[in-house]
């Protein structure tokens, strides 16, 4: 093994955090790429642009974890989001989150709408990606238009306000359901609206 | 890097950091610093054993917006130690591109060094894995220098690209044009995507039939060749298992040549999976074939170990024989950064 070289990459690694002024942490954002915003965009509000907003956490960490009941992945330092702007007016936002399902990631998609007259809610959500068994039901209208018109108030929770995609889909389900808080009371408590 | 990767990476942002007054409204957001590790043991008939870091690398990716429209991103892998040497590195070592936005509806365009958007691989980032699919075979190279264009039409996604050709720039005029569509389906729990790639490229690198899975540094290029290929791939999520394909065939200066590749992922849970893999190629100067074998387990979300198994054989058409079994043990490790 080339010791002196090995150990030359790695401390260039090192160096590079280094200079930057940047501490390594244990912490790995579990950001999850939106695949489809072109597609997402067009079906939820008839087109637009978009940019994308990436949110540390930060001090509002002990805040959220309270209002969804679970603490956050020791990854999800940073959350991200997506404004999206129609004829010059922001019309919405859209979210993803990689939830750990039964066999592999469950990436889901979440349109917000901020309405005038109250607060955020959901417009719609999707499974972008999953390799789950009983994935026809998980991506079922039936089980997905659930969400829609809740807000970070809402209790989501399998067993109360949303029912299971599938009788054996309980995790898959849960893994949704708390894909869509979590973004939702993100989107309130790190204040995306005026992001 | 040399120009265009240069001029598509350089050019906004200097445009942007000399504050030029049309230029004004413009921010960078969405910036992400993702370090990783990869060090890898190797051993098994034919190579010599070695324990080597495989990737010392980190993963850059941000947004330029003009106002609240998003005009570029920009994702760069600078990577500072491999023990990949030759050919083998440049097919890895890395992504350095650019990705403009005309707006939603309008195709986007890719430039910088990226993966050639052909077959299985356009679609299946395999960078961090053990086990490659036959690109070495098939194109002879996975990462390229130049342009792409990629959008969608209704439910066919559509991808066309003019590189060099060569895995990185090269001087003559040789080119490699490659046009890529694919299409989902979904029948019951079943989701399929199935892709079709027609590519032309001329003096493209043609490596010697032999048994290694990718051409190191002892193993030259044989020559180089106009090359046709098309090929089919298939990505199938059959349940809980990913079942992936390509069909290739072509020619190489007028040769027939072809092959196909097989592979089957199965997880037992989150963090545990298996891999099998097939392939063989059959070029102008032989046949090679391999099998393959991978075990991943995640230590945690930001690690993991896999081993994996690849048993490979050659038949050289002027003769003889030779093969080789490479056993393998990776540990990764993502990071990420705060400030």
């Amino acid at each position: 093994m080339k010791t002196g070289k090995q150990l030359t990459g790695i401390l260039a690694l090192l160096g590079v955090v280094a200079l930057g002024g940047l501490a390594i942490t244990d912490a790995f954002a579990a950001l999850c790429v939106w695949r489809n915003p072109d597609a997402d965009i067009k079906e939820y509000f008839g087109g637009g642009s978009y940019r994308t907003v990436l949110v540390k956490v930060g001090s509002k960490r002990a805040a959220i974890e309270k209002k969804i009941g679970v603490k956050l992945d020791a990854d999800e330092t940073e959350l991200k989001f997506w404004p999206v702007i129609r004829g010059g007016k922001r019309v919405g936002t859209v979210a993803s989150h990689l939830g750990k399902g039964d066999y592999g990631a469950v990436e889901v998609v979440i349109a917000i709408v901020d309405p005038a007259d109250g607060p955020a809610k959901i417009k719609g959500v999707k499974i972008q990606r999953d390799r789950e068994r009983y994935r026809s039901a998980l991506r079922s209208a039936k089980f997905l238009d659930q969400f829609k018109g809740k807000t970070a108030k809402s209790v989501l929770e399998v067993g109360k306000d949303i029912k299971l995609a599938h009788p054996k889909a309980v995790r898959a389900s849960k893994i949704v359901a708390l894909s869509v808080k979590k973004m939702l009371v993100g989107y309130e408590q790190l204040g995306i609206a005026r992001r | 890097m040399r120009t265009p990767t240069s001029v598509a990476l350089v050019v906004p942002v200097v445009l942007m950091l000399a504050g030029v007054p049309a230029l004004g409204d413009l921010s960078i957001t969405g910036l992400e610093v993702l370090p990783r590790l990869d060090i890898r043991a190797r051993g098994g008939s034919g190579p010599p054993e070695t324990l080597r870091l495989m990737q010392s690398e980190i993963n850059l990716r941000f947004s330029i917006n003009k106002d609240d429209e998003e005009l570029v991103s920009f994702a760069l892998s600078p990577n500072f130690e491999t023990g990949m040497q030759g050919r083998a590195r440049q097919m890895h070592f890395s992504n350095y591109y650019s990705v403009w936005n005309f707006g939603v509806d309008k195709p986007k365009l890719k430039a910088g060094q990226f993966v050639v958007p052909f077959g299985a691989m356009a679609d299946y980032d395999t960078h961090p894995l053990i086990l490659q699919p036959p690109y070495a075979r098939t194109l002879g190279l996975r990462l390229d220098r130049g342009v792409a264009v990629e959008g969608f039409r209704g439910d066919l996604d559509w991808a066309f690209s003019l590189t060099s050709g060569d895995g990185r720039g090269r001087a003559d005029s040789s080119y490699a044009a490659n046009l890529r569509v694919a299409r989902d389906f979904e029948v019951g729990d079943d989701a399929y995507r199935v892709g079709l790639s027609l590519l032309h490229g001329e003096q493209m690198p043609v490596f010697a039939t032999q048994p290694a899975p990718l051409p190191m540094a002892k193993m030259g290029l044989l020559g180089r060749a106009d090359k046709d290929r098309l090929a089919l791939d298939l990505d199938w999520l059959r349940g809980i298992d990913n079942i992936r394909a390509e069909l290739t065939f072509g020619w190489d200066d007028g040769d027939f040549v072809h092959g196909q590749w097989l592979s089957w992922n199965h997880p037992f849970s989150y963090e545990t999976e298996l891999t099998l893999q097939a392939d063989r190629w059959q070029a102008r100067d032989g046949v090679s074939f391999g099998l393959g074998a991978s075990l991943h387990h995640r230590l945690d979300d930001l690690s993991g170990i896999r081993v994996a198994y690849e048993p490979r054989w050659a038949r050289p058409d002027w003769g003889g024989s030779n093969s080789a079994g490479l056993v393998t043990v990776q540990w990764y490790r993502n990071f990420a950064l705060e400030w």
